[in-house]
């Protein structure tokens, strides 16, 4: 058979395929709904398994790299060192606020993860945005009614991160991960009577971007004796 | 100079030989190894495939149409099953499909080779948290046929299929998170789900593993050894790289009988080999109901110590006494305590008679004659997962050999027969099974075995009998 009619044959299939995906694709399409709620006023606890799942996210930040192979500590450590937003390790971000961003003002979103883990790619899809070679940033209020002493952050995250409870570094992730439950731990830290503030930073490059935390005790099991809530406008 | 060149040359292909497929494996997410007719296959992304004659050497030649990426293949009954995905990242899309096609035989070169056209019977539509590629397949132990795929794009999924046809039966079912590659295999009430973790197809810098999961149930839950489930992204390391080869993925079982099984995978670099993408086959191993990856087989200095007895495989000479002064039971503490030198050939080769020399096994002493240095003989030729080896006595040419009479006896000198080549299959349990090339005068399979306590012989293998098993201990 002549080689061009081959070739516009193997074409012609590979778009008949391609058609197949689009139509078999359209009406599934992934729902916002399916992956979050906005959060409540009621505090929130930690699931069962003492996954924190309130968060109040921002709308993700562009960053340039070509692969999570690069997200190494020097890596991490320089991106958070750069000034994204004004008060970015301070503030208490509430739902519906605003950050400026270079140009552009991004929003922050609270919101209830329905799943165990914080699904950022759909976070930002459902928002219209940009999903790949993005930074993150997510905050959550912690209140416990004691001290809380001699806990582990836990989590995963796909793929680097950066977390920080009550301003000081405790958690880092890096180089190109997979979300895995419990796959870093911080050092023992206490989570003080009152409130606490967990913030931090994913960076993601091509392909799915996600993260899970959860506090662990001394016996390696969940804590989940304390509330989870975020800062909302009244309504 | 050029002789020390070619020397360096020859030791280096030696080193190559010594932990990695020979001839021309190069591959990226090669399929479970399959054996047809007498000769092994395995097909990789991008279409084609590997060919060899002995699951040692292998090359270029195997036919697989379709393109796309991360084949797998089964034989079921008389015909083969092969899979393969299509699809890519379109933005968010990831549209991907898994197709099948049957073969009545993998050899290109029979007449009765020829696939049926291709069906798609999985994939994901773009919009969900599931990437439709990497499929794997899996008979179960009561004749049904599964199916499992996806990335990192979400989740692993698993399918049952029409062992008739290889169309989907029933819904899938997600049983794992954030990893790709899948492949089940069953052992012992256990269904248990391989997949890998890490960065893929970045050579050298790849950060590819193996890791496993197990169930009851073929579609999970399926939990690692400290009962974090997979779809939570669980999973215990089988093999992540070994000295020079990076990043291990696709793994695939080979069962090559009783008590012996090998799988296939590739490393996503070489750095023996320009950090290229390799095939490997490796011993698989059981442990307290996990699979373990034995390592590959290394050249050196060994006792062979029998795991009937614990004894080891030694020359039948004299045992000459080692002539430290008289030692008895009394706590005689005359003089200062020094350190001894071992026993050394040169104070015992002298008292051993020429010509062939026959075997027991004794107490392991750690004496000349009880220590055997086994090497590689590339030219030689292999089997699944290894090249022959030649066993000799440390610091001589004495070579292990089977004979006529279906006994072993050790001859002055190697001469590349095979009744003087030895394949050496490391068990499912850690342990050896060593067997010459050929047993002169017959076709039978016969294996170095313990008939008594000190005496060694040949015999058929039996996996379930200590007296078919060694340990290699180096030295």
């Amino acid at each position: 058979m002549n080689r061009w009619v081959i070739k516009a044959l193997y074409l012609f299939t590979a778009c008949l395929l391609s058609l197949q995906a689009f139509a078999a694709g359209e009406g599934d399409k992934a729902q916002f709904s399916d992956y979050y709620t906005p959060a409540t006023a009621s505090p929130a606890t930690p699931d069962v398994e003492g996954f924190i799942r309130r968060w109040t996210i921002l709308e993700p930040i562009a960053k340039t790299f070509s692969s999570n192979s690069m997200l190494t500590d020097n890596f991490l450590s320089e991106a958070m060192a750069e000034t994204y937003f004004k008060d970015q390790y301070t503030v208490i971000p509430v739902d519906g606020s605003k950050a400026k961003v270079g140009k552009t003002n991004l929003v922050w979103h609270s919101l209830d993860s329905k799943l165990f883990f914080v699904n950022l790619l759909r976070f930002a899809e459902g928002y219209g945005k940009e999903y790949f070679q993005q930074m993150y940033w997510a905050v959550t209020i912690i209140d416990c009614e004691e001290d809380i002493e001699n806990v582990r952050l836990a989590g995963g995250a796909n793929s680097g991160a950066v977390w920080y409870l009550n301003d000081k570094e405790i958690l880092r992730l890096t180089n190109d991960r997979d979300l895995i439950v419990d796959d870093c731990a911080s050092q023992r830290v206490t989570l003080k009577k009152g409130r606490n503030i967990l913030r931090g930073a994913v960076l993601n490059g091509q392909g799915m971007a996600t993260f899970c935390l959860r506090f662990l005790d001394e016996c390696g099991e969940p804590v989940t004796g304390y509330t989870i809530s975020s800062l909302l406008k009244k309504r | 100079m050029r002789n020390r060149i070619m020397a360096t040359a020859i030791a280096a292909m030696m080193t190559i030989a010594a932990s990695a497929q020979i001839g021309s494996p190069y591959i990226h997410d090669p399929s479970t190894v399959v054996e047809c007719d007498g000769k092994y296959y395995t097909f990789g992304t991008g279409g084609g495939g590997l060919i060899s004659e002995d699951g040692w050497n292998w090359h270029s030649g195997g036919v697989r149409p379709g393109g796309g990426v991360a084949p797998d293949a089964i034989k079921i009954g008389d015909r083969y099953l092969v899979v393969y995905s299509t699809g890519g990242v379109q933005g968010v899309r990831y549209g991907s499909h898994v197709y099948a096609m049957w073969n009545k035989t993998l050899d290109p070169e029979s007449p009765d080779f020829g696939y049926t056209d291709p069906i798609d019977i999985a994939g994901s539509n773009g919009y969900e948290d599931c990437d439709g590629i990497d499929p794997g397949l899996m008979m179960g132990p009561d004749g049904r046929l599964w199916l499992v795929y996806g990335t990192y794009f979400g989740y692993l999924r698993v399918v049952e299929l029409d062992p008739a046809t290889a169309r989907a039966i029933g819904d899938p079912v997600n049983v794992a998170l954030s990893c790709e590659a899948g492949e089940m295999m069953y052992k012992d009430g256990w269904y248990y789900l391989l997949a890998t973790h890490g960065t893929c197809c970045s050579g050298v810098n790849s950060t590819y593993e193996i890791i496993v999961g197990r169930s009851k149930y073929p579609t999970g839950p399926y939990y690692d050894n400290l009962g974090r489930d997979m779809i939570h992204g669980g999973g215990r390391l089988l093999l992540a790289s070994e000295p020079r080869r990076i990043g291990a993925g696709h793994f695939g079982r080979f069962i090559v009988g009783d008590g012996i099984e090998k799988f296939s995978f590739h490393f996503e670099g070489d750095l023996d080999r320009s950090g290229r993408s390799v095939l490997a086959i490796r011993p698989l191993m059981w442990k307290d109901g996990w699979p373990v990856a034995g390592k590959p087989f290394e050249n050196g200095e060994y006792s062979i110590v029998s795991e009937r007895r614990g004894y080891s495989l030694e020359l039948a000479v004299n045992n000459v006494p080692m002539n430290t002064g008289a030692r008895g039971v009394s706590r005689n503490a005359d003089g200062p305590v020094v350190a001894l030198e071992d026993q050394k050939l040169s104070d015992v080769i002298g008292t051993w008679p020429e010509g062939n020399i026959n075997l027991r096994i004794g107490p392991e002493l750690f004496r000349p004659h009880q220590a055997w240095v086994i090497t590689e003989v590339p030219e030689a030729g292999g089997y699944i997962g290894g090249a022959y080896c030649k066993i000799t006595l440390a610091g001589t040419n004495r070579t292990l050999t089977a004979t006529a009479d279906r006994e072993i006896t050790t001859v002055p000198e190697f001469t590349g027969a095979p009744e003087q080549l030895w394949r050496i299959d490391q068990l499912t349990d850690g342990t050896y099974r060593i067997m010459p090339k050929l047993v002169p005068g017959t076709d039978q399979e016969l294996v170095l075995i313990s008939v008594a306590d000190s005496t060694p012989s040949l015999g058929v293998f039996d996996p379930d009998s200590d007296n078919s098993k060694w340990n290699l201990n180096k030295h």
